[in-house]
This record gives structure tokens, C-alpha cells and sequence, in this order.
């Protein structure tokens, strides 16, 4: 049997600039090209399409991903109830966070696992605002391309690092770890282990605030220290066991030398650029710096994960 | 578990299944369409058609058969024709038929002119008689001609006697369709 080469863009749709990395699937991975576009320099031109198909790329297939403070992941438990009634429990669960947050919500789910003995479904949950999640979507069909998937960022990375822990015996993580991705107008923090996100929060705050205000600085660095500093209290208020001993840091924002310095300062464990990973990794261009295309290059491990086990399908 | 896709489903390409399921439905109707207008209706409206003309046959022949209708017309017809031309030789036979007949013969005679014999074979009618001069011989054949009630007429016989007089014979047919 054959198989014949695919052709996947991934794109991560930064609300500065539109990071890409074009690939081609047939026995394993194969990164074309990678670059990057400003998206003023599109949505400001008259054929967006065009623009992007002259500074983007060419390719259709497209798994997006971007940033926003309205994403939530949940865990659920269901038990009593068949596996056809899951979509409905979820449908509802997700309805009762549209009444409570006043916000219509895209939302997909997993079964992480199920207990026999007690009948229970654990259940991985995830929505983002409906609203904003169709704007990025018509903005790649605007762009002239499918969008064939919507990842999660943070999902991306865990499927990094553990590509990277598949792939070199050099390579360790301390697991459960942190990730900060410093976006140009969001900040995301989450903390994961190697199959799943264990608590996530976004912020409608960015890098950008650093060029809008003159104590721009302070503030950001402030608003970054007090979400991390949530997000860990909530994991140990939460699970109270394991101590969190590594973080990455990644984004535009990570390219700022003195924040990690100074989160370093504030909050006791080991802080590494994401960047560090990239020796780990298989066939991957030497100049590519994974602080900016890591949530492309996760996206394009998530279709090369389903590209092996189905053969080419991703739905 | 990183594989959750916010791609919502109407997006989503439809499953290889569903896709197949799709196509095979579009096939069937397409062939339910092709079986129903190309050769149902057609055989249907055949059968219609012919239990139509059959219902109007009944009606218009009352039982009979059409050949059959037309053979009797033409039956008729004839009958008809034998009918006319019966009563057309009846008329004929008629005195009064004849005495048209005479009365032309002689009020065509001319001066000097005279019959001596009249005799009629089927419709073949020969005049004999006498007159002073060939000239009103012809005189007399001429009017019996603008009669308009014989035809083919013509002196059958001529004889010039010693006293310079005139013995002739004409034939002519009579035109049984005159009135």
C-alpha cells in the first residue's frame, strides 16, 4: 500500500503576528518550511487571501491554534449513564457554564478513563467562546484555507515534551510542570503532566502593555507573578501532593531576558526557555526557535500522532 | 489525551461512512428517477393510451369494427349509385323524355326538309329523311348539334337523286344525362 504524501499547514494566529510551519506527512514528519506574517500586514490588504498566499503559505489543510482568556478545560466525572448519554451529560455541563459565564461555548471532550467497578467516566472537557473561535476560523477560510482542526496551545506543548521524552533518553522533565506562554495580547498559564492539562488560566494581558505603558513593565510582570501564583494555589489547594519543580517559558513576551530573571527571583523552581527542548527533538531546522513555533510544532505532532494511527484521517 | 478539537462539527469534514452513506442515497434516487420517468411513466401512459383508443373505438363503431364500418358505407354507397343510374334509365323510358326528344328532332326540320324514318337502337338514334339541297342537310345536322341533346352526330349516309334533291341518314347518340 501506498501512502501518499499529505500536506499540513500548522498556524498559530497571534493577535501580533501569524506563526507557520508547513509540513508534509508520508512515514514520518517533514517541515517544509516555517516562517512568519504580521497580521496587520494581511487583514489591512484589500485580498487577504492573496497577501497570505505570497508572505504565508500556500497550503490549504490548516490545524489552527490560538490564545484567549475564555478557553476552560474541566474534568468531569459521570457514572450511571451509557456511553451515548456522555454527549448529552457534557452538552449539558457545558450549557450550565453558558448560563453562569453568559458566553456561548465551542467545546470538545475526551474519555481519559472508566472505571468498571464504580462506572465512572473521567472525562477531559474543553470550550473556548463560541463567538471568538468562529472569528478565527472564518478568518482562515477569509485566508483562503481549511481549517481542519482547532488545537488547544498548552496541548501542543505537553505533546512537545513528550516527543521529546520519546525521542532522547537525555531528555527529563519534572513532571507535573508549568508552562507560561507570554502571547502579544494574552497570557496563558497551565500546569500539565505528560498526557493531560491539569489547570489552565488565561488573561487578556500581553507583552504588548510593555510598548502602550510607560510602567508597562511592572505591571505585566505583576499581573504574570499573581496568575502564576493562582494557578499553583489552585493545584495545591486542588491535588495538595506533588510540588511543582519546572517551568517553561515560551512566547513573544519570553524573549524579554529580564522576566525570567525576576519570576525566578519570586517563585522557587527551575524556569527554562522552551527553546531548551529543541536539541531533544527529531528533524527539526537548526535556526528554528521553538519560544515562537513550539504551539505550531505541537499542532503539527498532533496530526502526525493521528496521521500514524489512522492513516491519513483527521476529523 | 491532547486531542481535543475545538473545530466545531459543522466544520468538520463528514466521516468516510457518512460520506459513502451520502453518495449511495444521491445514486438510488438517481435511479429511482431514471426507472420512474424513463420507463415507468412511459409503459404507463402506453397502457392509458391504448385502453383509451380502445374505449373510443367501442364508442365511435358501437361494436363494429372500423374496416367494417367503411366496407358497409361503400356498400351503401354503391346501392345508392345503382339507385340513381335505375331511375335515371326509368327517366329515360318515359314518354315524356321522348317527346322532348321528338320535338327537338322536328323543330329543327328546316324548309324543304322532311323525316321519312326514325329508329333508335340502345342509345344510338338514326334519322332518315329528305331535302332540297346538301346544304340544308348540313343546316339540319348543325342545329340537331346545338340541341345539345345528342352527340357524335354525323351523316351516316348521303344520296343526290335525279331532281337535284337530297336523301340523307344521320346517326347521333343521345346524351342520356341532359335534362
Amino acid at each position: 500500500m501506498i501512502n501518499l504524501p499529505k500536506q499540513f499547514l500548522s498556524l498559530d494566529m497571534g493577535n501580533h503576528s501569524y506563526k507557520y510551519i508547513e509540513a508534509q506527512l508520508s512515514d514520518k514528519l517533514k517541515i517544509i518550511r516555517y516562517g512568519y506574517c504580521m497580521q496587520e500586514q494581511l487583514f489591512n490588504s484589500n485580498t487577504p487571501a492573496k497577501t497570505w498566499r505570497k508572505v504565508g503559505s500556500r497550503f490549504k489543510n490548516v490545524v489552527i491554534s490560538f490564545q484567549h482568556k475564555s478557553l476552560i478545560t474541566r474534568e468531569l466525572e459521570i457514572k450511571d449513564c451509557d456511553k451515548y448519554q456522555l454527549h448529552n451529560i457534557v452538552k449539558e455541563e457545558f450549557q450550565q457554564y453558558q448560563y453562569d459565564l453568559k458566553e456561548e461555548y465551542d467545546y470538545d471532550f475526551i474519555v481519559q478513563s472508566y472505571d468498571e467497578k464504580t462506572g465512572i467516566y473521567m472525562i477531559k472537557a474543553a470550550g473556548i467562546s463560541k463567538k471568538v473561535n468562529r472569528e478565527y476560523i472564518n478568518k482562515t477560510f477569509c485566508l483562503g484555507m481549511r481549517p481542519k482542526a482547532v488545537d488547544i496551545q498548552v496541548n501542543a506543548i505537553i505533546r512537545i515534551i513528550r516527543k521529546a521524552l520519546n525521542h532522547s533518553e537525555k531528555y527529563t522533565v519534572q513532571l507535573p510542570c508549568l508552562l507560561i506562554d507570554l502571547g502579544y495580547s494574552n497570557t496563558t498559564v497551565a500546569i500539565i503532566n505528560l498526557n493531560e492539562i491539569i489547570a489552565l488560566k488565561s488573561i487578556a494581558i500581553g507583552c504588548s502593555i510593555l510598548n502602550n505603558l510607560s510602567d508597562g513593565y511592572k505591571i505585566y510582570l505583576k499581573e504574570i507573578t499573581l496568575l502564576i501564583n493562582q494557578i499553583i494555589d489552585h493545584y495545591f489547594y486542588r491535588y495538595n501532593n506533588e510540588e511543582l519543580q519546572q517551568a517553561y517559558l515560551y512566547g513573544g513576551g519570553s524573549f524579554i531576558n529580564l522576566i525570567i530573571t525576576q519570576l525566578n527571583d519570586q517563585i522557587p523552581i527551575r524556569w527554562n526557555l522552551l527553546n531548551h527542548i529543541t536539541q531533544f527533538l527529531p528533524d527539526l531546522p537548526s535556526d528554528m526557535d521553538l519560544n515562537l513555533y513550539g504551539n505550531c510544532l505541537g499542532s503539527l505532532y498532533w496530526i502526525e500522532e493521528k496521521y500514524t494511527n489512522k492513516k491519513g484521517s483527521l476529523t | 489525551m491532547t486531542d481535543l478539537n475545538l473545530l466545531p462539527i459543522e466544520y468538520r469534514k463528514q466521516p468516510v461512512i457518512f460520506r459513502l452513506l451520502v453518495f449511495v442515497l444521491l445514486i438510488m434516487l438517481l435511479f429511482f428517477f431514471i426507472i420512474r420517468f424513463a420507463i415507468l411513466l412511459p409503459i404507463q401512459k402506453q397502457e392509458q393510451a391504448y385502453q383509451q383508443l380502445i374505449l373510443l373505438k367501442e364508442s365511435t363503431n358501437d361494436g363494429f369494427d372500423f374496416d367494417e364500418a367503411v366496407h358497409l358505407e361503400q356498400a351503401n354507397i354503391e346501392e345508392l349509385e345503382h339507385q340513381i343510374k335505375y331511375f335515371q334509365e326509368t327517366k329515360i323510358s318515359t314518354p315524356g323524355y321522348w317527346k322532348t326528344i321528338y320535338k327537338t328532332i322536328l323543330n329543327r326540320l328546316h324548309y324543304n326538309t322532311s323525316i321519312n324514318q326514325f329508329s333508335c337502337e340502345n342509345y344510338t338514334i338514326y334519322i332518315s329523311g329528305t331535302s332540297i339541297n346538301d346544304e340544308m342537310t348540313a343546316n339540319y345536322l348543325r342545329s340537331l348539334i346545338e340541341s345539345g341533346l345528342f352527340s357524335d352526330v354525323r351523316i351516316l349516309k348521303i344520296l343526290y337523286q335525279q331532281d337535284g334533291r337530297v336523301h340523307f341518314t344521320i346517326q347521333c347518340n343521345l346524351n342520356i344525362y341532359m335534362n
